[in-house]
């Protein structure tokens, strides 16, 4: 084929999916984009302030010989965004273990696979209230079960310390038998059983199996979801902790994606809202483009 | 391979096929439909009204009152929308945003934050020429907090307190009187340390004295200035408050640690007031509703704040606004009259309490049922404490409890915090600044 | 080959397997298992008791609980009145002067009680209730009694002669409110429903008071609609980007990529606003289009093509297939579980979302299920039980789409691929 007859052809093929793109992916991030620069209270109109937010937002000074952020919670924000990502790759790791049990010749199957899927079926606002139920200080179920064995639980959602760990686990329970256990097991069926059949007719041990044919094979989907996962842990965190802590104790839950959503919708600061989006984008495309690079490299296409 | 990988993607084609005839099948009801409603020209004018869902019997009241205007007014449709109230103001937002606001909607607290953006209807001019209003009926406070340039923007329909209340029963078996009206901080806090109980000994308190937030306004202390120009959080009154709430359950250990909005919220406040983990606790008058079900097997009632420095009640307002933009001005005031006049603030009373000072009278004297001192709601008008409405209200108040958490949490005295909450605030006000 | 330890070694990983699994299982059923249960109970039961799995419901009365409320305010005035010394008599007796005033002008207007008499004689009979004279053995003796009523009686050592008016004011709220209440169901038998603990009240309200039957055929149509768009745009999208190469390709899918990065709340207004200026605000095209092109499924479906052996395609290159054909028949057929599993995740994903459509639909036309049913979620209060209900009706339809749809799609290739 020809260059040019190749080019028409993949246009072809990108342009149903590439005009909605364009229309209602790229041309809204590009608004977010402008208004970055702009102040904009949503009900007049934009103000261009140049790159006032930006200095807003990373900007500092000195104050009685100590150094202040202008904006210290952006910083305890995106700590706490950072420290909570620490769940995905163990929350991948449970989910490819459980599409790999899941995909055995057990009775069942259909059965466990819907089970696991639960929590994500079921997520949402019902779901959050019960987990904060579970982490009552005074009689939650958890504090309970604790005691009954002789040990006093923490106030989980309550205490500084307890309250990042505490959504860590709603978060691992819920994500664990989710879209990453699905994405596992389909690409866990794209690989050809031939191979396993060869690996045994080895000697290889189920161990051997995994490392050589079962993880390697697998290697797309797993960056895959580790990238998806990672732009998710740098934008998510909104929807458990506006629910279950409102964002506190004293901030502890509180990640960029509620920063954010706080600054668009309740304090009608969106020009602002739009800086800590963009710088979380740059961050993200760094993350990312740096696991595209190095990760990406080790991927196997077969 | 061929046939069976033929086989399987025959079977995908039918697949294909199956969501195309289903995905065909409902755009074609759709046609029919969906356009159904808009196909005539002569259609009636449609209102919308937007209220936070929740709590049915309100929805059912709202949905009465409009009904009842909708029969005196044939050509007019009005819907109630009932918006999940965690988003309510969201979407108000966006809708007020492109200008395609509802034409009336219901606000409490964040009123200030929209007035100030102007995109409500000045209703001054519907007010002095409609004869059948008396404004003077009104409590002037109410009226007051929705006035702004000497514009009146809403007729508020009801005044939300904070009250506390308590649990007979467990007064009962302390062998305490009930509390009074006129009482003051140390016999609360004398009944508290009584009510305080470890009822099997583990050295876990099994019932706390009281649980909730003691007003702010009780020492007089202030988080902003009234006309909203700096920070006041940094004053002795407030720190006095701060102290006072700390040793709540540090000193005294009456109360479990201030959760502040975190676990006594909605639901689990319900919870923990009906299984007897607290025999005193805060609520407002909009649980009444739901405390009415959920306190059915209680004995309780309610009681205004003990005295500090002086008395008070934090109290909030709700009303309806008409949208600056709507297209139906005069109709949407004749709606509005029905919406926040005096027959619905007596439907709605005590689950807010009527700003119309007859209807309030009138509702005290008709009330029955818990709680019985809804006398009090009315003897406490005279003492009301909002939060100031200022422009920026809910990001400053967020740096100050954020502040007042750090101090919960141990990791900040209560000065120091103070001291951070001023600087962040009155750095975010001069940001704001236009 | 020894063939028996091999056999052994793969039942001892069975048997784990099924422990590991059931284990957690279990954990993962708690919620569905919890808002089923909550979903089961009396409105105003409080979510949080667990004495019993249904808690015995409040012993008072609402409008749920009366039939025809005018009938018994009617039965009441008159029986009331007729018969001082009649059961019904001695409950008129305890009324207030007004109460007694107010029900009477009830009865007179005739025709059906508005919305606001029905809680008007609520409010009265309830307050009623509480009141430990309305039981006088004398009206009722013990025998007439139903038998729970009986039993709160013993248990309150208030028995025939050792009846007594202090006794009967020790009662705790709840046992009066209970024993007032069956008073209540024996002289209205008609009228006042006997209280239950467990309760498809609010599944009822779900189902009528939500414009239910348009919600769900608008998020059918939606899922339809949006699930159907992203599988034939995205796999197109992914076919080129994986398997085609063409000017800017990797650019373009860098571009793609980034615009994940950036969080719908700060895109969420000025897609809102350009949609407004498409004239689409409360239409389904608001609802389904934005959601039918996203980069999420492009981006998977590329991984997947990318894994597909490069020796099909060259061999059907050489049979002389044109691009679309590789497409439609090689690289589709082969990439089923991921197409599945796409499709999986969309259904669910747009059968539950719910911030979009909340803030695009503005008529009850054009509410999708997430929507509809969460308007019991309030600023003040919020209905739970009616929520749990609305979310059980959600999970439902979605739980039997996965058990079934699964076995459809997934099991296919691999028979396929092992006999192949």
């Amino acid at each position: 084929m020809m260059g040019r007859q190749r080019n028409l052809v993949a246009f072809g093929f990108l342009t149903p999916n590439f005009i909605g793109f364009l229309v209602f992916v790229f041309l809204p991030v590009l608004a977010a984009i402008g208004l970055s620069f702009f102040r904009w209270d949503i009900f007049h109109a934009p103000e261009f302030v140049g790159l006032e937010n930006y200095s807003n937002l990373l900007g500092g000074y000195w104050e009685d010989g100590t150094f202040q952020w202008n904006d210290p919670h952006f910083w305890k924000y995106l700590w706490n965004t950072l420290f909570l990502m620490i769940g995905i790759p163990v929350s991948m790791a449970l989910s490819l273990f459980l599409a790999i049990v899941l995909n055995q010749q057990i009775r069942a199957r259909n059965l466990f696979r819907a089970i696991f899927y639960l929590p994500t079926i079921c997520a949402g606002i019902a779901l959050l209230l019960l987990w904060k139920f579970m982490f009552n200080e005074e009689f939650g179920l958890i504090n309970r079960a604790l005691a009954w064995i002789g040990v006093r639980g923490p106030g989980w959602l309550t205490s500084y310390h307890w309250a990042k760990p505490s959504l860590m686990i709603v978060s691992l329970w819920t994500h664990m038998g989710g879209s990453s256990m699905i994405l596992y097991l389909a690409g866990l069926q794209c690989i050809p059983p031939e191979l396993y059949e060869a690996a045994s007719i080895d000697g290889a041990g189920a161990w051997k199996k995994f490392t050589a044919i079962t993880f390697p094979l697998l290697s797309p989907t797993t960056f895959f979801i580790f990238i998806t996962s990672v732009i998710r842990g740098f934008q998510g965190g909104f929807e458990s902790a506006y629910i279950m802590t409102e964002g506190g104790p004293n901030g502890a839950t509180t990640t960029i994606g509620y920063y954010i959503y706080n600054h668009a919708f309740q304090w009608f600061n969106m020009g602002y809202a739009s800086t800590i989006a963009m710088v979380l984008f740059v961050i993200i495309l760094t993350v990312t483009l740096i696991n595209w690079r190095y990760g990406g490299r080790k991927v196997e296409y077969v | 391979m061929q046939t069976h990988s033929h086989n399987t993607f025959r079977r995908f084609v039918q697949l294909l096929l199956v969501v195309l005839v289903i995905g065909a099948g409902a755009l074609g009801s759709w046609w029919v439909w969906g356009r159904e409603g808009n196909a005539d020209p002569n259609r009636p004018i449609h209102l919308t009204v937007t209220v936070p869902g929740g709590n049915q019997k309100r929805l059912a009241i709202f949905d009465a009152v409009v009904r009842e205007f909708e029969k005196t007014h044939p050509d007019v449709k009005v819907s109630v929308q009932g918006i999940p109230g965690g988003r309510y103001y969201q979407k108000v937002l966006v809708m007020l945003a492109s200008r395609i606001g509802p034409d009336l909607m219901w606000m409490g607290q964040s009123f200030s934050e929209f007035a100030d953006r102007g995109v409500f209807l000045d209703i001054t001019s519907h007010i002095e020429n409609d004869e059948t209003l008396n404004l003077t009926e009104y409590n002037p406070q109410a009226l007051s907090w929705y006035r702004y340039d000497k514009k009146q923007y809403a007729i508020p329909f009801g005044i939300d307190m904070r009250v506390m209340v308590y649990n007979k029963d467990l007064f009962d078996e302390a062998h305490l009187p009930y509390p009074d009206d006129d009482w003051t901080f140390e016999e609360f806090l004398a009944v508290c340390k009584k009510l305080t109980v470890d009822r099997d000994g583990d050295g876990r308190i099994d019932q706390y004295g009281y649980q909730g937030p003691i007003e702010l306004s009780l020492f007089g202390g202030k988080i902003v200035e009234p006309d909203g120009s700096a920070a006041a959080c940094n004053c002795p009154e407030t720190i006095a408050y701060i102290r006072t709430a700390l040793d709540m359950f540090k000193k005294y250990r009456v109360s479990p640690t201030p959760k502040e909005q975190m676990q006594q919220t909605g639901l689990d406040g319900y919870s923990i007031f009906r299984q007897r983990k607290n025999a005193i606790m805060m609520f407002a008058t909009w649980d009444f509703a739901s405390m009415k079900k959920q306190f059915a097997n209680l004995r309780w009632d309610i009681v205004l704040n003990p005295k500090v420095r002086r008395r008070g009640q934090w109290v909030s307002s709700q009303a309806f606004m008409i949208h600056r933009d709507t297209k139906y001005p005069d109709l949407c005031w004749e709606l509005y009259r029905v919406l926040s006049g005096p027959a619905m603030q007596e439907r709605m009373a005590f689950m807010t309490i009527p700003t119309h000072l007859p209807t309030l009278q009138k509702a005290i004297a008709n009330h029955r049922g818990a709680p019985k001192n809804v006398a009090a709601l009315e003897k406490a008008l005279d003492r009301l404490y909002p939060t100031p409405r200022v422009p920026h209200l809910q990001e400053l108040i967020n740096l100050y409890s954020i502040a007042c958490q750090s101090v919960w949490t141990g990791e900040a005295t209560p000065e120091e915090a103070m001291r951070t909450a001023e600087r962040q605030i009155n750095r975010t006000l001069r940001r704001r600044k236009r | 080959m020894s063939r028996k330890p091999t056999h052994l070694k793969q039942r001892w990983r069975h048997g784990a397997s099924y422990l590991f699994l059931g284990v957690v299982g279990v954990g993962m059923l708690i919620p569905l298992l919890w808002m089923i249960v909550t979903s089961l109970r009396s409105p105003d039961s409080d979510i949080m008791d667990y004495s019993s799995l249904f808690p015995a419901p409040q012993p008072t009365l609402a409008q749920r609980d009366v039939r025809s409320p005018e009938l018994l305010v009617r039965a009441l005035v008159k029986e009331g009145r007729a018969n001082p010394s009649s059961q019904a008599g001695r409950i008129w007796s305890r009324l207030g002067e007004k109460d007694r005033e107010e029900l009477a002008t009830m009865a007179k207007t005739g025709g059906e009680l508005d919305f606001f008499q029905a809680e008007a004689l609520l409010e009265i009979l309830n307050v009623l209730l509480g009141d430990p004279e309305l039981y006088s053995p004398k009206v009722f003796p013990y025998p007439t009694l139903p038998a729970d009523a009986q039993a709160i009686l013993r248990d309150a050592d208030a028995v025939g002669d050792a009846c007594s008016r202090d006794k009967l004011a020790q009662l705790s709220k709840e046992d009066l409110g209970r024993l007032n209440r069956r008073l209540f169901e024996t002289v209205f038998p008609e009228r006042i429903a006997p209280a239950g603990s467990v309760t498809l009240e609010n599944y009822k309200v779900v189902l009528t008071e939500t414009n239910f039957g348009r919600a769900l055929f608008n998020s059918v149509l939606v899922t339809v609609c949006v699930t159907f768009g992203q599988l034939v745009t995205s796999s197109l999208a992914a076919f080129a980007f994986a398997r085609l190469t063409f000017f800017g390709r990797d650019k373009i899918f860098l571009a793609y990529l980034a615009t994940m990065m950036i969080p719908v709340s700060v895109t969420m207004i000025p897609t809102f606003i350009l949609l407004r200026h498409l004239g689409w605000i409360d239409t389904y095209a608001a609802l389904i289009l934005p959601a039918a092109f996203t980069v999420y499924g492009t981006f998977l479906l590329r991984q997947f093509f990318m894994g597909l052996p490069v020796e099909l395609e060259e061999a059907a290159v050489l049979d002389g297939c044109g691009t679309l054909r590789i497409y439609w028949h090689v690289a589709l057929p082969l990439s089923k579980p991921a197409m599945a599993a796409l499709a999986i995740l969309t259904i669910m994903g747009s059968w539950r979302t719910f911030m979009w459509p909340l803030i695009v639909a503005q008529t009850p036309e054009h509410f999708t299920l997430p929507v509809a049913l969460t308007k019991f979620q309030g600023i003040f209060g919020t209905e739970w039980t009616f929520l749990m209900a609305g979310g059980v009706i959600m999970i439902v339809p979605m739980l039997l789409i996965f058990f079934f749809g699964q076995r459809f799609f997934v099991s296919g290739l691999r028979v396929g691929a092992v006999k192949g």
